[in-house]
């Protein structure tokens, strides 16, 4: 795994780490989740937010709702090596003065059209549904949301 | 998952009948041509007459063999309404999208991070006046807001994915991403209803 790197992001390169992502309700229709929770914003900034895998779904879930105050309706996983199959490494950036605790970014830098990004955002939603939800609050099971 | 090597192609996009030749690696290239359903190719005279821009986009790509994605699943049968029985309205989806949608008009700066935006109110006016012709679409309509203020509706209709993404800053991109042939087409232009409406009806032509 990776070691300190003095206040620097860093590659993550375990391609086994399952990077934690949270999904508004508004992005979950129908029994499916669109893709747009793995889309990043367009122009310079192309990450998308996570957590990284040593914290715990319910915990990462906990932080979004309770300490930060936004709606989740569960959490999904990427890992690593799944990104990196599709061009997107992930980087450990929770260094960088904007980003919480445990922050890590699926970087589509390498995706400049915005065609290959939404291609790839569904290929990783599609590996994010296929893992399953990894925690949902009580009222919202994994397979109603998934 | 197994991936092979496409190649490189070239796609210009929005040019009335649309044809693309693909040197798909293994198959021999198939012309596509996307219409509306009544009314000739798609979005070819408003399309021309609004401030568009038009890509080219040259790619090169892998071929990804499908993998099983989370279905969508469809509506509640629809109902037909009216005298003509190609008017067809499906009353408690266009009740269910405008719930919704008018949640997604709540939504504040911050919903869901701090440097996440507001959904352009002029882009939910636009989908609110949409919502039949989405209701009515014979393919599942999904609608979510991103982080960016962009919201977004998306549907697919076997390979071909169509994406619409209406801009904070009051423009619209629209998307057709045939991944099988790894043909795409991009078109960015000034939001607008009527060009909005001909995309949905001719995607389903």
């Amino acid at each position: 795994m990776t070691a300190t790197h003095e206040g620097e992001p860093y590659r993550l390169t375990d391609p086994d780490e399952v990077l934690l992502r949270q999904v508004h309700p508004d992005q979950v229709e129908g029994g499916g989740i669109s893709k747009v929770p793995f889309l990043p914003r367009r122009g310079d900034n192309s990450m998308v937010s996570t957590l990284r895998g040593y914290v715990s779904p319910e915990e990462a879930y906990r932080r979004h709702t309770e300490d930060h105050g936004h709606e989740s309706v569960g959490t999904w996983g990427v890992a690593v090596g799944e990104g990196e199959e599709h061009g997107v490494p992930s980087w450990d950036d929770s260094c960088l003065p904007e980003s919480p605790a445990d922050h890590a970014s699926l970087d589509y830098a390498q995706h400049p059209a915005v065609n290959q990004r939404a291609r790839v955002a569904r290929k990783l939603r599609d590996a994010a549904v296929a893992r399953g939800c990894l925690f949902a609050p009580a009222q919202t099971t994994a397979t109603e949301t998934a | 998952m197994t991936v092979a090597p496409l190649g490189k192609i070239s796609v210009l996009a929005f040019s009335g009948a649309i044809m693309f030749a693909t040197p798909a690696v293994g198959s021999e290239p198939r012309p596509i041509r996307i219409e509306t359903r009544n009314d000739g190719p798609l979005a070819a005279a408003p399309l021309a007459s609004s401030k568009a821009t038009t890509k080219r986009v040259s790619v090169t790509a892998r071929r990804v063999v499908p993998e099983a994605a989370a279905p969508l699943t469809a509506n509640a049968a629809p109902v037909v309404t009216g005298a003509s029985a190609a008017t067809v309205i499906d009353q408690r989806g266009v009740a269910a999208l405008a719930t919704k949608l008018e949640r997604i008009a709540t939504l504040d700066d911050g919903w869901f991070g701090p440097t996440s935006r507001s959904i352009n109110p002029e882009s939910v006016s636009l989908v609110r006046s949409l919502l039949p012709t989405i209701a009515g679409c014979s393919h599942k309509v999904t609608m979510a807001p991103h982080e960016d203020g962009v919201l977004v509706l998306e549907w697919a209709d076997g390979a071909v994915e169509y994406t619409v993404e209406l801009l904070h800053n009051g423009r619209m991109v629209l998307t057709t991403d045939d991944e099988d042939h790894d043909i795409y087409e991009e078109r960015e232009l000034d939001a607008d209803a009527f060009v909005l409406r001909r995309f949905i009806e001719g995607a389903q032509a």
